[in-house]
Order: C-alpha cells, then structure tokens, then sequence
C-alpha cells in the first residue's frame, strides 16, 4: 500500500530529475517515466482504489496535486529548451498602448482621503456638517463674542437672511456636542468661506479638516503627541514638530503648530520665509465655555479640538505655490496627481 | 506691531541677542518675524493675538519678556509737573453716556514753547515706522506706545467754549479728521464735542481744526477710557484704523489711564517749556475691578499632563504681573486691570503652560477606548461615487459656485479655450435648497457630470463624437453600482437643457436630476462651439434607494441559448418598448435581451429602421431543447408584429 511518504519522496525525485534535464529528448523521458500509462504518479492513481475509504480523499488530493505540479513543470520546462527562433517581429512596438480612458481625483479629494486615513487609524469618526450656518453655531457657541476684535479673523459672508457661510469647520463641533454626548472623538472636513481677497495664497473659499476629542482626560499633551503622529505620517518620519502659543477663542491653552521645514530641514529658506518652520495647524483643550454651550458640563468632560487647512497642506506636499490651480481645474494640472 | 529692543531694554535687563529674544518671544505667543536692524536698534515685528491688548506697548512686551528670561521689570513712573504753576482755566467734562465713555479727563498744559522732538524720540518713534510730527504729538505718541494708553492732544485756543462733551454724534454733524478726509457721523458714534460740534472721534481720531501745530500755545490733553464696543463700531463703519482704536477696541488698561497723562505732561514738562498747568479735568470713573481666580494645583494635571509644583506656578504667574496667595492646594490668584483676557481657571492654565515652555510637554497619546461609530458617514458613500467616476474616464472639479452645473460649464469653457478639446468632468458637491426665515435650506449632496469631445481617441479607434448616451451610460452604471433599481429617464423640459435632449432622471415616480445637452444660447455665452452633455443628480436620494440588503442570487447549471433578431421596425417605434415587449413575452426563461444594432440606412424601405438585439435563455431546471426556444422566439416574433408591426429583416 502507498503511502504519504512514498508521495512525498517521488516529489522529491521529480524536482531532481528536472534539474538535471538538459534537452528535450531527456525531458520526454522524465514525462513517460512519471506520467506516462506505467508512470510513477499513474501508478500512484491506480493504487487509490486500494486504499480504505476513510483516507482515500485525503490521498486522492496529494496525489492529483502531485500529477498537476509535475504537468506544469514539464511545460514550463519545456519551453524554456526551445531554441530562440532569431525571427524578429515587425510590429512596432513603440507605438504607444491603447490607455483605458480614466480621471483623477481632484488633488484636494486625494489629500482629504490621505489625512482622513491617519486620523481614522487613530480611532477618529468622521463626520459631516453643513455650510450654511447660523451665527450661534459660527460664532456664539464657539466663544467668539458677535463685536469683539476676535471675530476679525474670521470676516464672513452673509446670506440675505441673516445666516451665513460657515468661515470654519468648527461648527461641527457644536452640531455634534449638541447631539451626542461624550466621550467623542471625530474629524469632520468641509468648505469654509471668507471674504478674503483672491490671490496667491488666499481663496474665498476653501476647505478645513476639525478634530474634536472630548472624554474626561485627554490633555493638552495628548493633542501634542496626536498632531505630532499625524504630521510624522503624512510628511514623513523626520519631520519636528513645535508647538506655539496663540490665540483662538474656542480652546484654551490655544496653540499653532509648526512643522520643520521639508525643504530645508530647519536650516531657513524661501518655502519658510527663512526660519525652518512652517505653520500648519491651529489647536488647542476646548475651551469651558464651547462646552457649557452645549450642555456638556466641563467640570466633568475635557479634550481637544484642532483645525487644518487641507489647501495649504497639498500645496506644501505638492510644491503648488498658487492656491488658484485647484479651482480652476485646468485638466493639465488636474492629471498630474 | 513693531517693537523696538533699545526700548524694552529700559525695563529690563535683557542681555540676549535680538534673534534670540525674538525666538523666545515667538515661542510664548508673540509669535515675531525675522529682527530687522534700524540704526543702532533692532525691531522686531511682532503678531499680537486679539485677546492680548497689553501686548501692544513696549512695557506690555518687558513684562512678558521679564517672564520668559525670569528677570526683573521696571516700569516707567510719573510725577505730573508738581513744580508747574497751576492754571486758573476751567474745563468741564460733560459725559453723556457713562457706558459708552465709563471715564473722561484732560489736563490743560499752558504756555508751551515748541521744541523739536529729542533725537532718542525720534529715533524709537521712527524706527516702529512712525512720522515725527510735533514734539506735543510725538509726546502723545510715543506714551502710546510705551505704555498703552491712547491720548490726544487738542489745540486748547481753537477750543469753542469750555465744555467738553462726550455724546453720540447728532444727525447730519460731520468732521474733518487729521487725516484731511471728511466723515460723515452717525449717532453711533461716539464723539468728543465743543460748543461748535465734533472735535473728535472717540478714540478713533482727531479732528482738524482743533489740531496741535508747531504754533500751538496751549494744549487740551485727553486720556480716556472708551468702550471698546463704541470704538470698534465707530472705527468699522467709518473705516478708519488708528493706532488709537486698534488699543481701545481691545481695551486698554482703565488703570493706566491716569498714568498715561501723567506720563505724557511729565515728558512735555522734562524737554519744553511749560508755562502753567491746569488740574485734572474729569468725569466719571476708571472701570477698575478686582478679580480673583482659584487654581486647584490637581487641575494644572488634569489639563495639561504634567506635574508642576506650587513654586513653580507661583514663580511664572508673578513674572507675568499677577498676585498670587497659596490657600491649601489651590492658588488664589489677583487679576490685574490689564489682563482682561483672564477669566476662568484654563486662562492660568495657558500662562503657566507658554511660560513653561510649550515645548517642554511631553508628546503623549489620548488613553480613549476605539468608540462605536456616531452614524453612517455619507463619506464613504460619496467617495464610492467618485471612484466609479474616475474610472468611467472623468477628473474631479472643485468650484466655488454654488451650483455644479455652472461651475462644470466654466471648467469645460476654459479647458476648450486652452486646447483640450475632448473632456469629461464631475464634481461632487453640495446644492442649496432654498433658505427662509429662521429656516436653514437643505445642503444636497449632489453629483454633476460635464462631458464634450470625442471618446476611444487613439491610433486604433478613430474615435466618435460623444452623445448623451455615454453620459447616461454612466448613471446607468452608478445606480448599478449603488444598487439602486428602477432608474429611469422621461422625456423633461428643464430650461438649461436643449429642448432636443432634455431628459429628467427618476427613481420610480421621484424625480432624481436631469440628463440632457447644454442649451445652445448657455453655450454661446460661454463661448462654447461644440455641445455639451451635463447631468446633475441628487446623491442623497439615490443612497437612500440603495438595496438594504445585498443578496447572492444562485445562478442555473443549465446551457444559455442565445437568439440574435434583426428586426424591421417603424422608425417611431422605442426600442425600450420593443425591449420589454420581449421580456414579458418570454416570461422567465429569458434572462437577459441586449440591444446590439441600431441601424437606419436608405437602403431599408422608408420609415423603416432596424434593430439588433440578443436574447439569452436559460432555465433553472433543465437544459432547453433548440424546438422549446424556437417555439417561444415565434411567439416573440408574433407579438412584436401584432404590437409594434416589426418583422424579421
């Protein structure tokens, strides 16, 4: 009676042989000797019937793996023993291939998709929120009192009945707080508008990314080291990261957060106005008063919200130095990413 | 704001080199530009945040320095002209809106013999990029922007009588300002008054004929507390900016209002001569208030994620010019007037933390367990629709319009003018409904689809002018790929579309978007030549008639009979009727009919066309003889005869 080791060795012998075979008429040989009507797998096959039903499939499988292995390899071998024919095409073969027609996401839809991927990597939901908005959820809410200086860095566009077009991300924040309770932990990506004027580096409209994590213990050191994985996965591993006080009335201790420079490394240059950092993000603990807003109790509940501009960030990558190609989707520029 | 070093080093012993005071500044919130030299002085131009106005003087920047190098601050002292003699002239300060203006005085300075301005003033007031004026000017100026307060200097003899009115301007009033443009004023704002009418805007500007010259005998000095609310009001609506409003409107320090004149008469006093000097005018009160803030020490933990000790804490927050008394394990801390941005305890927080050092935090990670997610994102829904998109062969647009179908028509307009004749875009995107009172409109997520050109353009294929069908082709497949069944498009008048190929998209009896070619008279306005196929659909209703659940369907192990007609048909005749009539004829053994013809020729008899179409059929329970599906296909060809008068070719 066969056995599995028996199938194992006449493998063995096969894979042998073959090496050895140096032309066809030897190759021949080797197919009648294992294949052929009194071949040593064909043999195998007619043995099967012998064997006790309990482990006739489990042989009949080695050994029909076996036969097929050595079909394949026979041909494959034999193919490799045909003489080269010298015969030259006369296709030419440089005419170019016929391309299936595709697109391309727009470069701002790529670098959405890339921040979204780290960040939902690190366990964020992501969220949509609306454009149009009311003055409670653009401004009140978010602790930026309706006439005070601070509301300057964020002028907005008002439609004819008194609501407006969100100038950040940030009312997301609010939209969720007002609906889910805590712990949360969401980035939600959109256009935002401003009233700025149209020019190299500024758009009336563009697009945001906000972060928000809220639970009873995240510090502000835990929204260093998050904005810090972030960067280090989206601009590569050597890049620092520097954290700067500011000023945002919605978090508090507020920070923008500078990147070491990717062109220079730190050393100055044109891409950072010659002082080896460059400012990508806005962040801070959120503030108390966002929180009381919208009923969630800030004795309890605490976190971290952040802010980033996705135009500024594909240009940084890309070495885009004009924020007007991306809208005018000029199809030259469109396919280059 | 500019400040200059040479300055600052008046209040503090600051020994560093300006790059790096720069760079120390930037790091605790001052965020500076590259230093620049002036003369022997180095100025550095410095981002002040909003929420800081005791930032913009150059005491303001000593004190943050003197924390951030832990040195001490000097600040500058004033003994208002005790040695003048004292003027018997009488002003009288009439408020009328006491929290508009919460507090008013001036000072009468007599007799003044002008001066050229010190060189040391000139030089720091020149090096912030400011323009010497007059030395009672300079004076005013140059207090401004070492402490902070705003004053203003009046010529006293071009003064009408001897009220000065704080009052909301009347209707029609005007002033000429300093600046020698006209303003017309509003009872918004706030102005200062004489018997004649405004001789100033509150805080915001001077008027000129009250203006102090080189020939100015006697000086009105003001130094006031307006609200900040009043200036920025005024200062928005007229806009005009002032280094004066820019402080007011942030609020300047009501404790340093009193110290701002008396600096100011001080300076007049130590470098002109001065005749007499008036008491203080004044009304009402500076809007001094005390504050205190607890700091549990626990709290500086549980917000920032390091352990800081009491010392230490006490150490930054009295650098920074605040009292601080331990009380157990919190810190009770006093406010002073200048800092009104310090409200709640996380204000401290941020103090202590830029001091320490930003940098000095360790980099850590949230502790927060994976959460369930809130709802299905539409975002992936969205990015599946992009994906089929990009793969049918079209680039992704962003506009800024708010509807897609004009941005896609300005995109395909200027990629014809820059020479690339064959296009197809889509853009994803939201479409306003419409917006009411107290009513937010509906944001649509919504897909448009532009196409022009030709298609399968290359060396093989020759390639063919697009139609309207490739673009229904690929809706047919979005809904195909979304699951969603029963898409169908009826003939529509939408007014954009060509009324030759004006089609509206429906799911059921809903209307979905519309199909059709860009009408001709758009086109020309957009200087386009050739047509232009568009669609727009609205995505959140085709996601909302996806399949709720996919299901696998087993397919038959019988043989597939395939059957080709071509059939002779009257050229009105649809070929989706002519579809379906097959389907209903053959019932379930037909699983599939495929048009694969459509041809009109002279060479057919008139009014004649011919449509190609296979069927495939297959049954689940047995392998179908040749006679079983010719019986059907004759029954097939029957019923088309009798229905739509079509015959085999």
């Amino acid at each position: 009676m066969i056995t599995i080791e028996q199938i194992d060795s006449i493998a063995k012998e096969f894979e042998e042989r073959l090496g050895g075979v140096t032309d066809a008429s030897s190759l021949e040989a080797l197919r009648v000797e294992f294949l052929g009507k009194k071949g040593k797998v064909t043999l195998f096959l007619r043995e099967l019937g012998s064997i006790p039903p309990a482990e006739r499939s489990e042989f009949g499988k080695r050994i029909n793996d076996l036969k097929s292995r050595v079909e394949f390899q026979i041909a494959e071998y034999s193919s490799k023993l045909k003489p080269v024919s010298g015969k030259k095409s006369d296709v030419d073969w440089t005419l170019p291939g016929i391309q299936p027609a595709a697109g391309r996401l727009h470069p701002l839809t790529q670098m959405i998709q890339k921040i979204l991927e780290i960040f939902t990597r690190m366990g964020f939901d992501v969220v949509d929120g609306r454009e149009i908005e009311t003055e409670f959820y653009n401004f009140t809410a978010l602790n930026i009192p309706l006439d005070h200086p601070s509301r300057d860095a964020f002028d907005t566009f008002y439609t004819r009945h008194g609501n407006l077009l969100r100038s950040q991300t940030s009312t997301v924040q609010i939209r969720i707080m007002e609906k889910h309770k805590p712990p949360l932990k969401i980035v939600a990506p959109g256009k935002v508008y401003r009233p700025d004027t149209v020019d190299a580096s500024h758009s009336f409209m563009f697009h945001q990314i906000e972060g928000l994590l809220v639970d009873e213990r995240t510090t502000f050191s835990d929204l260093k080291g998050t904005l810090a994985f972030f960067l280090r996965e989206l601009f590569g591993a050597n890049t620092r990261v520097r954290f700067r006080p500011h000023f945002f009335p919605f978090t508090e201790p507020s920070v923008e957060v500078d990147m070491s420079c990717f062109n220079c490394h730190g050393k100055g240059c044109n891409v950072c106005s010659r002082t080896g950092w460059i400012e990508v993000l806005g962040a801070g603990s959120v503030h108390p008063n966002v929180l009381t807003a919208v009923g969630i109790s800030p004795k309890k509940y605490q976190g971290f919200a952040f802010g980033l501009g996705v135009e500024r960030m594909t240009m940084l990558k890309y070495g885009i130095h004009d924020i007007r190609y991306f809208y005018e989707n000029d199809v030259r520029f469109l396919n280059q990413f | 704001m500019k400040v200059s070093l040479n300055w600052l080093k008046d209040y503090i012993d600051l020994k560093a080199p300006v790059a790096e005071v720069a760079h120390r500044l930037t790091m605790a919130g001052l965020e500076a530009k590259v230093p620049e030299t002036v003369g022997q002085d180095s100025v550095m131009d410095i981002e002040i945040t909003s929420n800081r106005p005791d930032w913009l003087s150059h005491v303001g920047v000593a004190r943050e320095a003197s924390a951030v190098f832990r040195k001490k601050l000097k600040t500058p002292v004033a003994l208002a002209g005790a040695k003048l003699l004292k003027s018997e002239k009488i002003f009288r300060i009439a408020i009328e809106n006491l929290k508009l203006c919460p507090y008013y005085s001036a000072v009468l300075v007599e007799d003044v013999q002008n001066i050229p301005t010190p060189d040391f003033m000139k030089k720091r007031l020149e090096a912030l990029g400011l323009r010497p004026v007059n030395f009672p000017v300079d004076v005013t100026n140059y207090v401004l922007h070492e402490i902070g307060q705003p004053l203003h200097a009046f010529d006293a003899d071009k003064i009408q009588g001897d009220t000065i009115y704080i009052r909301p301007a009347r209707k029609g009033e005007k002033l000429t300002a300093i600046d020698g443009r006209d303003y017309e004023l509003i009872s918004t704002d706030l102005v200062i008054a004489d018997a004649s009418g405004p001789i100033a805007i509150a805080g915001v500007m001077g008027g000129k004929t009250t203006e102090v010259s080189a020939k100015t005998k006697n000086i009105l000095l003001e130094s006031a507390f307006f609200q900040p609310v009043s200036v920025r009001t005024a200062s928005r609506r007229l806009n005009l900016m002032s280094d004066s409003s820019y402080r007011f409107e942030r609020k300047v320090d009501p404790a340093g209002v009193n110290l701002g004149r008396d600096r100011a008469v001080q300076l007049m006093a130590e470098y002109m001569s001065v005749g007499k000097l008036s008491k203080v005018f004044k009304s009402g009160k500076p809007p001094v208030s005390s504050k205190k803030i607890s700091l549990e020490l626990d709290f500086v933990k549980k917000i920032l994620g390091i352990e800081l000790s009491a010392n230490d804490v006490t150490e930054i927050l009295k650098y920074l010019g605040l009292g601080v008394t331990k009380k157990k394990s919190a810190l009770v801390v006093d406010i002073p007037s200048f800092r009104p941005d310090l409200l709640v305890p996380v204000d401290l927080i941020e103090e202590i933390a830029r001091i320490y050092g930003y940098d000095r935090l360790p980099e850590s990670l949230p502790a927060l367990e994976p959460l369930a997610k809130l709802s299905e994102s539409i975002f992936s829904e969205l990015d599946q629709v992009k994906r089929l998109c990009v793969g049918a062969g079209f680039n992704e647009a962003v506009n800024f319009s708010l509807t897609l179908k004009q941005g896609l028509i300005e995109n395909v307009s200027r990629n014809l003018n820059l020479g690339n004749p064959n296009l197809s875009f889509f853009e994803v995107g939201r479409v306003y409904g419409a917006e009411g009172v107290n009513k937010l409109p509906d944001e649509i997520w919504s897909l448009g689809l532009a196409m022009t050109g030709k298609k399968l353009l290359n060396w093989k294929d020759k390639g063919r002018a697009v139609t309207l069908f490739d673009l229904k082709g690929v809706i047919q497949s979005l809904s195909g790929e979304l699951s969603v069944s029963d898409i169908h498009f009826v003939e529509s008048r939408h007014p954009f579309l060509a009324d030759t190929a004006n089609l509206q998209i429906r799911l059921g009896l809903e209307p979905v978007g519309i199909l059709g070619e860009l009408q001709s008279e758009i086109r020309a306005r957009y200087d386009i030549a050739e047509k232009v196929f568009l669609a727009e659909i609205d995505l959140e209703l085709l996601f909302k008639r996806r399949a709720i659940k996919k299901q696998f369907t087993p397919f038959s192990k019988y043989p597939v009979v395939l059957r080709d007609l071509a059939l002779l048909v009257p050229k009105q005749v649809k070929a989706g009727a002519l579809m379906e009539q097959i389907r209903h004829t053959s019932g379930a053994l037909l699983k599939n009919v495929e048009l694969f013809d459509v041809f009109e020729s002279d060479k057919l008899p008139a009014g004649i066309k011919s449509l190609g179409v296979t069927m495939h059929f297959q049954s689940e329970e047995r392998t179908l003889s040749s006679d079983e599906v010719n019986v059907l296909q004759e029954k097939i060809l029957s019923d088309l005869k009798a229905q739509f008068g079509a015959y085999l070719r």
